[in-house]
């Protein structure tokens, strides 16, 4: 259940992550997989086909640097990017108070409505 | 799984053209690698890393989904179009084959194996006149309807396939050559799942169901027009299996190796 949620809002954790400055693909995964605390763990190769497809819609850029002897491709936010992330940040806490409020209150009422 | 054997099955599966494939796996090897070194880094054999890097990657078949899942609805509708506009212009090509055909026909068959008219066929005057102007060596009207039939069988049919290659060079500058020159896609990047993987499937079924709508006709001798000779539809069968078997050992070619490793 948690990772179809997940594919729902991978933009949005892609993007936060890559707030905190360019990073490579491996860095970008571990770094979501640290800060989820182990909660969001998808197939690691199944993740670029969503930064490109971000770098697409023009809210990432990428350039390509040599590293180990190999290419290696970073990813960075754009300024559109930087937006389109604060604008997703307010909605989901908008979102986030609006379900912790009416779930908070259900538990406290009880399965049965009644005081706990 | 070893990430050289992982990485040359994606490269197979992956039905990614050009400079796009080998960035793609690039950036697969790259990290590939990297959790490699994290894993010996652990503690892990060469070995061990290597598998745990791919499963932590995810099947071939995983990523290669992931990919094709990357472009939307436009890009699908751009996908179609191109394949749309690629089958058309293959078709008009093998009309223009079947022309030639005809043209052999004529040649070693006489002009009726083509262009005969069905028994019993009437024509208006000022056709059969216009028909006899055109064809002097012609006597009655029916020999110059012959004539004109299976005159228009090659020409009408080579100049549908002059017009197929032009709408094929078209294809080619608009698909490969505009985005190499200005340097990215100009218009809404597809997978290219029709229009490239599918399209050798798709010419052999579109072309066996020309071949085998025109045996139909051929049998029982429905014509379309002036023409009723045989070799007016065997030539379009001809060329249609012809174009039918190149396209479906071209798409057999095409198949991804079976998986040597689970």
């Amino acid at each position: 259940m948690i990772r179809e949620r997940l594919k729902g809002n991978l933009d949005l954790l892609l993007l936060s992550v890559l707030s905190a400055g360019p990073a490579h693909g491996y860095a970008v995964i571990s770094a979501l997989r640290e800060r989820s605390a182990g909660t969001f763990d998808l197939p690691e190769g199944t993740i670029y086909p969503a930064l490109h497809r971000l770098e697409d819609a023009g809210l990432l850029e990428s350039s390509w640097a040599e590293a180990d002897g190999r290419k290696r491709r970073v990813y960075g936010l754009t300024v559109q990017g930087a937006a389109a992330l604060a604008d997703e940040q307010t909605q989901w806490r908008a979102f986030a108070d609006g379900m912790r409020a009416v779930l908070g209150w259900a538990e406290w009422r009880g399965p049965a409505g009644q005081p706990a | 799984m070893s990430v050289d054997d992982y990485l040359a099955e994606l490269r197979v599966r992956l039905r990614v053209r050009g400079p796009e494939r080998e960035l793609l796996l690039a950036e697969a090897e790259d990290h590939l690698r990297e959790t490699v070194v994290a894993g010996l880094a652990a503690g892990l054999t060469r070995r061990e890393a290597e598998e745990a890097a791919v499963s932590a990657f995810g099947s071939v078949g995983a990523v290669v989904r992931a990919h094709r899942a990357r472009h939307g609805k436009v890009a699908l509708l751009v996908d179609a179009v191109f394949a749309a506009w690629k089958l058309g212009s293959a078709g008009l090509v093998a009309v223009g084959a079947s022309g030639l055909i005809a043209a052999v026909m004529n040649s070693a068959f006489g002009r009726s194996f083509v262009g005969a008219a069905a028994s019993g066929s009437r024509f208006a005057a000022d056709r059969c006149r216009y028909w006899l102007s055109i064809w002097h060596q012609a006597h009655t009207c029916l020999q110059a309807a012959t004539l004109e039939s299976s005159s228009d069988a090659v020409s009408l049919r080579v100049a549908a396939g002059i017009v197929g290659l032009i709408l094929l060079a078209g294809y080619w500058v608009v698909r490969s050559a505009v985005p190499r020159i200005v340097g990215r896609t100009p218009w809404p990047r597809d997978s290219g799942t029709l229009s490239r993987d599918w399209f050798p499937a798709l010419a052999a079924l579109g072309s066996g169901g020309a071949a085998l709508l025109m045996t139909v006709l051929l049998t029982t001798r429905t014509f379309l027009g002036v023409a009723a000779g045989p070799g007016f539809y065997l030539s379009g069968i001809l060329a249609a299996l012809a174009v039918c078997a190149f396209s479906s050992l071209f798409a057999l070619r095409r198949r991804p190796p079976r998986r040597i490793h689970s």
